[in-house]
This record gives structure tokens, sequence and C-alpha cells, in this order.
């Protein structure tokens, strides 16, 4: 399954990243109008949705789309609260009180208030930096990434603080165990029994939120889309497709059907891969 | 005895029992190490025995500065360890290694016997990349583990194969003093022996000192050249193993002895048991006076006055700390 699992990720994201260079440039926005709603068959395979774009040029770039935040933000995320988790659990007391304190405060902030406040100052922001380049005389236009890049970030800056606790906890239950005891004793230095010997034995568990993160994420980046405050339309990601797809439900079933199967298919995918990792990661059950 | 070298100066290791989730509270102590002098010669070997919960750990810990103490100062050879601190400290771990009771929490269960030995012989010494496979074999066949495993993990071995491969790390600094704590409590009966003898045997090779806790005298007697007997955080009678084994003085100590079975069958009839009523107390609060007063078959008014202080009979090697000492063991 797992295999299945990778190989399906590996096959959906050469489509969605090297498709792209055997299609027209503008194969995800070029609108036919008389073709709108077309069924799936005939000039387009997946049929044509209500401007008469091609489904099969939508769902490729929104699947470049959503699985670009999905990695990048769980990656984002991952990193940070890695890093983090694992200096609180390890040093507990005071330093942990005061991090966690943190999380808990981060955490009861409303997510959505947080990401509105951030894509509307921000938005500017992106602006201005394109602003001081044309007036140096510079081509280089920032605005184009922008959305995306905050994307990343509003939603990093949220999943993070899950991954942080999980890590932390971890980390508190391991720095119980007599081998970290015995680093300590051999005088490793704090980096080394962190990173050696604290961080590959939480590794399991990690892996396995990961692989429930990236579909969380790419869920949150179709939530943010819905609003207007993600992907910004013509660009498709698969989250805006269900939207659309889900709005013409009886008319056109090709325009949910097929983003929505996929969607669903990638996610049980990342799921089988990431037991497949931590199988392998694990000394115990993998073979010799 | 000659020149001490590891000495331990009224040690106290005192853990804050804390309430509350904002504002914490001290609500008490508990007592894990209250008050221990010792010292011991280079090379030689001190059993540490005592009943579960009486602090033998804690004070292993505590020498080996895996936990700060409350009071009192460890010097070994002439560094003062409690005083020592971050990169000082750390460097000065490659003198003194413990050996853990589980050899199944003692070794990181991702790295292979390889890494796990490389690493530790290379904390403080520099050794050629090309070279290490090498020390690495030399040491587990040290140990009676052949080097031809030394690219398994740790649970492809058995429980006895983990200790060797945990007492090979411990000796990978080259360490003088070595902490075993309970070191074949975990392990089957059949396999404790052969621990202990390869125990031994390394202390005499490399000259190492060390303490061997257990809470078993019969484990204890046969590798140590003296026995100290703990009690609710501190030291209650010390000596040379055989006269304290076979010449118990002190209350406690008479009722462990009573508790081993002997091998010769005549002697086994005729062993009379000493049963101590109830439960240690907990060192949160601990008796005044001689601790031992409330389960002391011999206690008496005097006994919750104040500890009693060591005393010794013939042998000024051997002591203990009972009030009723002299007529007690007449
Ligand atoms: N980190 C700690 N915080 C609070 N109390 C502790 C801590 N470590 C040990 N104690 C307490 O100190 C006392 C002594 O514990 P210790 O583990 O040293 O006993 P022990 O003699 O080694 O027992 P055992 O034979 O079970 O290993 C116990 O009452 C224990 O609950
Ligand atoms: S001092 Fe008293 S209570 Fe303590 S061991 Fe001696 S006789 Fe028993
Ligand atoms: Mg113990």
């Amino acid at each position: 399954m797992a295999l299945a699992g990778g190989v399906f990720i590996l096959l959906l994201a050469g489509l969605s990243f090297i498709g792209p260079f055997f299609l027209e440039g503008d194969y995800y926005t070029n609108t036919v109008l008389e073709d709108k709603l077309t069924a799936p068959g005939g000039e387009y395979t997946l049929g044509s949705d209500h401007l008469g774009r091609d489904q099969l040029g939508r769902i490729i770039k929104g699947g470049q789309i959503s699985l670009l935040v999905g990695l990048v933000a769980t990656f984002v995320s991952l990193t940070i609260g890695i890093g983090y988790g694992t200096i609180s659990g390890y040093f507990g007391g005071k330093i942990d009180s005061v991090m966690m304190r943190l999380v808990d405060i981060l955490y009861s902030l409303p997510f959505v208030i947080f990401v509105i406040l951030l894509m509307v100052f921000a938005k500017d922001l992106g602006d201005s930096i394109d602003e001081w380049f044309r007036a140096r005389g510079s081509e280089f236009s920032i605005s184009g990434q922008w959305n995306m890049l905050l994307l990343f970030v509003a939603i990093g800056a949220v999943e993070w603080l899950t991954m942080a606790r999980i890590v932390r906890g971890q980390v508190m239950s391991l720095r119980q165990q007599e081998f970290i005891e015995a680093c300590i004793s051999l005088g490793l230095p704090t980096r080394r029994i962190l990173f050696r010997h604290m961080v590959p034995n939480i590794l399991g568990p990690v892996i396995v939120y990961t692989t429930l993160t990236i579909p969380a994420v790419m869920l949150l980046e179709a939530f943010l889309s819905f609003l207007g405050l993600g992907v910004q339309p013509p660009t498709p990601s698969w989250g805006l497709l269900i939207k659309d797809g889900a709005d013409r439900m009886r008319e056109a079933w090709w325009m949910l059907v097929f983003p929505g199967a996929l969607f669903a298919i990638t996610l049980f995918s990342f799921n089988f891969v990431g037991d497949g990792l931590r199988d392998a990661l694990d000394p115990k059950t993998s073979k010799d | 005895m000659s020149d001490p070298y590891l000495q331990i100066n009224n040690l106290k290791t005192h853990f804050p029992v804390e309430k509350g989730i904002l504002f914490r509270k001290v609500t008490g102590t508990v007592k894990a190490v209250d008050g221990v002098s010792l010292s011991l010669a280079k090379g030689e070997v001190l059993g540490l025995v005592g009943e579960s919960g009486c602090g033998k750990s804690t004070l292993g810990r505590t020498v080996l500065q895996l936990i700060k103490p409350t009071e009192g100062t460890v010097t070994l050879g002439s560094r003062t360890l409690t005083d020592l601190d971050g990169k000082e400290l750390r460097s000065a771990r490659a003198d003194f290694q413990m050996i853990f009771q589980d050899p199944y929490a003692s070794l990181n269960p991702r790295m292979t016997v390889y890494s796990m030995l490389a690493e530790a012989i290379q904390v403080h010494r520099k050794v050629p990349k090309a070279d290490l496979a090498g020390a690495v074999g030399a040491l587990m066949e040290k140990v009676g583990l052949a080097a031809r495993f030394m690219r398994k993990y740790p649970h492809e071995f058995s429980g006895g194969q983990r200790q060797r491969i945990a007492i090979a790390r411990a000796l990978a600094v080259e360490p003088k003093l070595i902490i075993a704590d309970e070191p074949v409590s975990a392990l089957d009966v059949s396999i404790q022996a052969q621990i202990l003898n390869l125990l031994s045997d390394l202390t005499r090779e490399m000259e190492l000192t060390m303490i061997f806790i257990s809470h078993d005298l019969s484990v204890v007697k046969h590798i140590s050249d003296r026995i100290a007997v703990m009690y609710l955080g501190r030291i209650v009678e010390i000596g040379p193993a055989t006269e304290v084994f076979e010449h118990p003085q002190h209350p406690y100590t008479k009722a462990l002895c009573s508790a081993v079975p002997m091998p010769d069958p005549d002697s086994e009839r005729t062993r009379k048991r000493i049963l101590l009523p109830g439960d240690p107390p907990s060192p949160l609060n601990p008796p005044s006076g001689c601790t031992f007063h409330p389960r002391c078959p011999h206690a008496e008014e005097r006994c919750q006055a104040a500890w009693p202080s060591f005393e010794s009979l013939k042998n000024d090697a051997h002591q203990a700390a009972c009030v009723r000492l002299a007529e007690l063991n007449q």
C-alpha cells in the first residue's frame, strides 16, 4: 500500500509539475465560452467548466498549487515545530513553561482573523516591494507569487503549534529514558544528544502526524481560497475546483467528481506513505 | 586505607515536592539522600545495598553529577566534581561512568552497536576514522561479544548481551570510576553470574574503582571488597564484605542478612529469619532520630532522639550507626 501510495504521489507530482511543459501556456485559463460545461470525452478529456476552460488543464495546475502549498507549508511547520518542541521538552522547567505558554497564546488567537490581518497588511507590502524594484529600474516583481508566499507563512505559522506540542510530549517521555542519561554521562554535547538521539526517536509519530498535516494544509488552503484569501482566481487549486464543482453539481458532475476523487486518493496516498515510512524507519520492523 | 580516590562528603539530595500549575508551591521535600559520606580507595569495589526506594540510585546519580546535590561534595582524585560546570564537567565525565539497571532502556533503539560505541569512543578522544571499527571490535571482544555483531541494533540482542553492550559503552571513554546501578537485577538468574564475573574481571584488569548497587546482599558479597548498607537515604553500616555479611552489627543489616538463603542445607534449616514489620517509611516524612526505629526490634526511647553516630567494635574498618551497638553485639 505504501508503495502504491508513493507511486501515485510521484505520478501526480510528475503530472502536475512536468505535464505543463507539454501544454500550451494558457492551458488553465484558456476560456472558450461557447464550450462551457462540455461533458467529458471528445475535445475535453475531463470536460470543461462553466467558463469553457479545460478541466484537465485546471486540475493539473490546481494539483501543482495544492501540492506546493501542502508540502511547503508542512515543511515549514515541521522544521519550526521539531526545533521548538525538542528544546522545550528537553530543557523542561522554566524554559518549557515559558515556551509552551507562548504556544497556548498563539493557539488561542482566532486563525481566520490572524490570516485576514496578515493578508490585508501584507498585500500592500507586496505591492510596495514591487514599486521599490520598479523605482530602481528592475523588472523584478514579487506580487505574482506574493499571495502564495503569504499562504505558506500563514498556514505554517498555525500548523507548527500542534507539531511543537506533539514533539515536546515525545521528548519529555524520552528524556526519562536511561539512554539519554547515558549520553549525558558520556559527556556528549547537548546538540548531539538532541539531534542524534532525541530526534530520530520521535520521528515515527512525527511522520505520521506529517502525513496528516499535508492533507490538513491542503484543506486549509481550500478554505482560505474559498474566502478569497488564498489562491486568487483565475489560478486554480483543488480546493477552488471542488468548490466550483460543488456549486454546479447537478449540471456538471465532472467538475466535482474528478478533482474530488483525485484529492481523496491523494490524501489516502499520503497516509499510506506515512505508515510505510514509519515502519521503514523503525529498526524493529525492518528486515536487517 | 591508602589515600582515598573517591571521596563523598556529607552528600544530600533532596527533591522538592511541588503543587500547583501556575504558581508552584513547595509542599515538602523527599530526602532521597540525606548525608552520606564514603571514601573509596583506587581499585576498590564497594557494594551498596538497601531496600527499594532507599535512595541508592539517587546517590549513584548524584555522585556522577547527573543530579545536582543539595549539599555536600564529591571529590574524584584531585578534582571536586561538585564544583564543576558546563564544559569542564563534560570533559571530566571521561573519568566516571554509569551502568544502568535496565539494558532495554539504556541503549538507543535506533543506533547500531557500532555507532553507539564509536560515538562513545570519540567523545573524549581523537580516533582516526580508519581505526574506529577496530577499536569498536576490540571493545566488544573485551566484554565478551563477537565483533561481527557490530552492525546490529540493540533489539537483536538478548538482555545479557545488551548489558554487555552497555558495559562496553561505559568502558569506551576509559573511565576510572564506575557506578553499576543494579546491573544484573533485570536479567535472568542464569545470566546474572556471567555479567557479575565480567564486571569482576574488568575491574581487576583495568583497576577500576566501582560502586556496585543492589538490593540483594548475596549478589554484592562476591564482587565487593567492602559493603555499605543504606536505609532511608543514609548509610547505617559499612565494613569489609565478608565481615558485614557474616557478622552484621546493625539491626537492619541483620534483618537483611537473615533474608539471604544459605547454600548449605543444614544452616539453611536453622536459619532464623528476622521479619521486619511494616514497609520502609517514606523519605518524604522520615521518622526522627534513628530512622529505623519504627521497625527495629530493639528500639528504645533514646533511639528517637538523634541520628546515632558511627561506632566500631573490634575492627575500625567496620562501623555501624546504632545507639545500642555494643550491647546488641556482645
Ligand atoms: N526525580 C525525582 N523527583 C522526586 N523524587 C524522586 C526523584 N528520584 C527519586 N525520587 C525519590 O527518591 C527516593 C529514592 O529513590 P531511588 O530511585 O534513589 O531509590 P532506589 O534505592 O534506587 O530504589 P530501587 O531499588 O527501586 O531502584 C524514592 O522515594 C523516590 O521516589
Ligand atoms: S538506634 Fe535504636 S532503633 Fe536504630 S537501629 Fe539501633 S536499636 Fe534500632
Ligand atoms: Mg534504583
